[in-house]
């Protein structure tokens, strides 16, 4: 039996090794390590957007997004209705949205990945193997948390839109779409550590099953480039 | 060794990108409308709201009533003094007229019949008296005609006050004769006729459908009330020129003064405050064509035009100070209590937006005195109204030509 595998050397092999990690994990999954640091990171970044936010004018950001085809006196109600709601009220949401939506989103994923590989082949990893894979191939998005807490902190004046926090994204640093570009959503949620945790997910599914990268990669990828797909349809439509 | 050097490296990366974009500016400049600071002609007015009258207007009604048998006259009509414009149908009131004037007649004849009556008793009773006398007739006799003399007086003098009756009838019935015909009181212009022929006229309130038959206005005497707020009204004196602008002609300018001051503040029509009626007195209409009702608005000059420094009015930012005040700052304070408001400019230099605070003057529709650290020719920051709202001392701006073009 193979001595058990640390989080902390987990965590460096799946920057620098991932195969070593995804041995580890295949012969001891671990979850809540890696969703809790997910999820830590995420709320201090949020947390700490809004706390140096200047809220009157992200309520007017909101405002000029929404309500492009809104008449003034619509978009006044518009303004009234969420300067109602305290920063610090908004941000708790965004927070416990957060703590609830990160874990839901991985959860869902990893029932995908165990039902395609029940599908397609007879022997499968069990579910809280497929969710320590997924959870621990997600780490990288730690990254653009940190870079959006530094974001944030050189914010001087605290104008910054929730959509331009992580300048990891594409529309950041390749678009600089404006916020009322119907592009500008598909692509400020794809960023570099997103690439970088797909990557990682297609390596593990490949170690984990056999399956050639191709096959792997088309498998991981289904569910992202079907959302995505019809996101941007929309968008262009 | 190498596993730590990667992820410092990547750390270096994260950390490292946020921190060149900021360098960098980019996204991050934000574009605004300047205007040169210089010296203005402000002159210090108020602006109300209002509607176009008449000051020599008559409301026609009828004193009787009955049904319209003529109208000679229409909207729009100039008619003269004494001008007969509308006439009810007279044929109760002829009628009536004929009738007190036969009750005269027949009173005249009752009185000719006392009289007469009256000497031929007169001639008995003297005949009789001479025969008591000579104690040919006795006591009861002589009673009866003295008693019958004196009936006969009373009756005439009854008639007399019957005659007086009945004149004073007839003189009532020509009266409402004459009130069939309805005149115009003064010279002017017919603007409202509201009866038509056949319809009943009913003398009495205003309140109800016939009783008001048409209006008359004299149109040299258009005037403007408006309803200046309470709080504007210590500013306004009888004299003071104001321009007058009628919704239907917005582009034109009319020069007025003010000719009257309500002495009492009420709540006007569709108003929630109280505010002061203004009558503006026309000076010159530009031979615009003007109906009373008209909805105006006017802008009431409170002092002469002076030269101040200035700004433009959207270029002035204000912001609520809720600090705590000594009680000893009284002078100063808002009527909510410690709040006061702050209010500034900011001033376009060297790519950066710096905030002055200024103290407010005199002001009219486009431009506000300013007193600050300021000085003739500094660039002011007038907009865009979104970022000006949320711009910070010391944010990167870039001055947009465009913008400035398009007046935004």
């Amino acid at each position: 039996m193979t001595q058990s595998t640390s989080n902390i050397t987990i965590l460096i092999n799946i920057i620098t090794a991932p195969s070593a990690a995804f041995q580890s994990l295949k012969e001891q999954p671990k979850i809540f390590f890696p969703l809790l640091l997910i999820i830590f990171f995420s709320v201090v970044m949020l947390a700490t957007y809004y706390a140096t936010v200047d809220y009157a004018w992200m309520v007017d950001q909101m405002v000029a997004a929404q309500g492009e085809n809104a008449s003034e006196a619509e978009r006044e109600q518009m303004r009234d209705a969420m300067s109602a709601m305290p920063p610090f009220v908004m941000g708790i949401i965004s927070v416990v949205g957060a703590a609830i939506g990160i874990p839901i989103i991985l959860v869902l994923f990893t029932a995908y990945l165990l039902l395609m590989n029940k599908l397609l082949v007879s022997q499968s990893q069990n579910f809280p193997s497929w969710l320590a894979l997924v959870c621990w191939a997600s780490i990288p998005g730690i990254f653009a948390s940190i870079a959006s807490l530094v974001n944030i902190l050189l914010a001087h004046n605290g104008q910054l839109a929730i959509e331009s926090l992580n300048p990891l994204t594409f529309n950041s640093l390749l678009f600089q779409l404006d916020s009322t570009d119907p592009l500008s959503g598909p692509l400020n949620s794809l960023d570099l550590t997103y690439v970088w945790s797909t990557v990682l997910l297609v390596l593990g599914y490949s170690h984990w099953t056999g399956r050639n990268l191709v096959q792997s990669a088309l498998i991981v990828l289904a569910p992202v480039l079907l959302i995505y797909g019809v996101w941007i349809a929309f968008a262009l439509n | 060794m190498k596993k730590p050097l990667v992820i410092a490296a990547i750390l270096c990366l994260v950390v490292g990108v946020p921190v060149l974009k900021n360098l960098l500016g980019a996204g991050d400049v934000k574009k605004v409308q300047v205007e040169a600071l210089g010296e203005r002609n402000i002159q210090s007015s108020i602006i109300a709201s209002g509607n176009l009258s008449h000051e020599e207007k008559v409301l026609l009604s009828t004193e009787v009533i009955g049904n319209v048998k003529a109208i000679y006259v229409k909207e729009g009509d100039t008619v003269t003094s004494g001008q007969l414009v509308l006439q009810v149908d007279d044929e109760a009131f002829v009628s009536a007229t004929e009738q007190s004037q036969a009750a005269v007649r027949m009173q005249k004849i009752a009185i000719e019949r006392a009289q007469l009556r009256l000497d031929n008793l007169r001639i008995q009773w003297q005949r009789n008296k001479t025969l008591f006398d000579k104690k040919l007739i006795d006591q009861h006799t002589y009673d009866a005609i003295v008693l019958e003399l004196a009936a006969a007086e009373l009756e005439l003098k009854s008639g007399r006050e019957a005659l007086i009756q009945a004149q004073a009838q007839l003189s009532q019935a020509e009266t409402n004769l004459t009130k069939t015909r309805v005149y115009s009181p003064i010279d002017g212009v017919v603007t409202s006729l509201n009866i038509k022929v056949g319809e009943t006229a009913i003398a009495g309130t205003m309140n109800y459908a016939g009783s008001s038959l048409m209006t008359i206005a004299n149109p040299a005497s258009l005037y403007t009330e408006v309803n200046v707020d309470e709080a504007d009204i210590a500013n306004v004196a009888l004299g003071q020129r104001a321009e007058i602008v009628a919704i239907a002609h917005p582009d034109q300018a009319i020069a007025g003064s003010v000719d009257f001051i309500a002495e009492t503040a009420k709540v006007a029509p569709g108003r929630n405050g109280l505010s002061f009626a203004i009558k503006i007195r026309f000076t010159d209409v530009n031979n615009l064509k003007l109906w009373p009702g008209m909805s105006a608005r006017a802008e009431i000059f409170t002092r002469p035009e002076t030269t101040k420094l200035a700004v433009p009015v959207q270029a002035v930012v204000n912001q609520k100070d809720n600090r705590e005040k000594p009680e000893q700052e009284s002078a100063e304070a808002d009527l909510e209590g410690t709040s006061t408001t702050i209010n500034y400019v900011f001033l376009y230099r060297n790519g950066k937006a710096h905030r002055v605070p200024v103290t407010l003057g005199i002001s009219d529709d486009e431009y506000q005195e300013v007193e600050g650290e300021l000085s003739l020719g500094d660039s002011v920051i007038l907009g865009p109204d979104r970022i000006l709202r949320h711009l910070k001392h010391g944010d990167e701006v870039v001055i947009d030509p465009d913008l400035s073009k398009a007046g935004v």
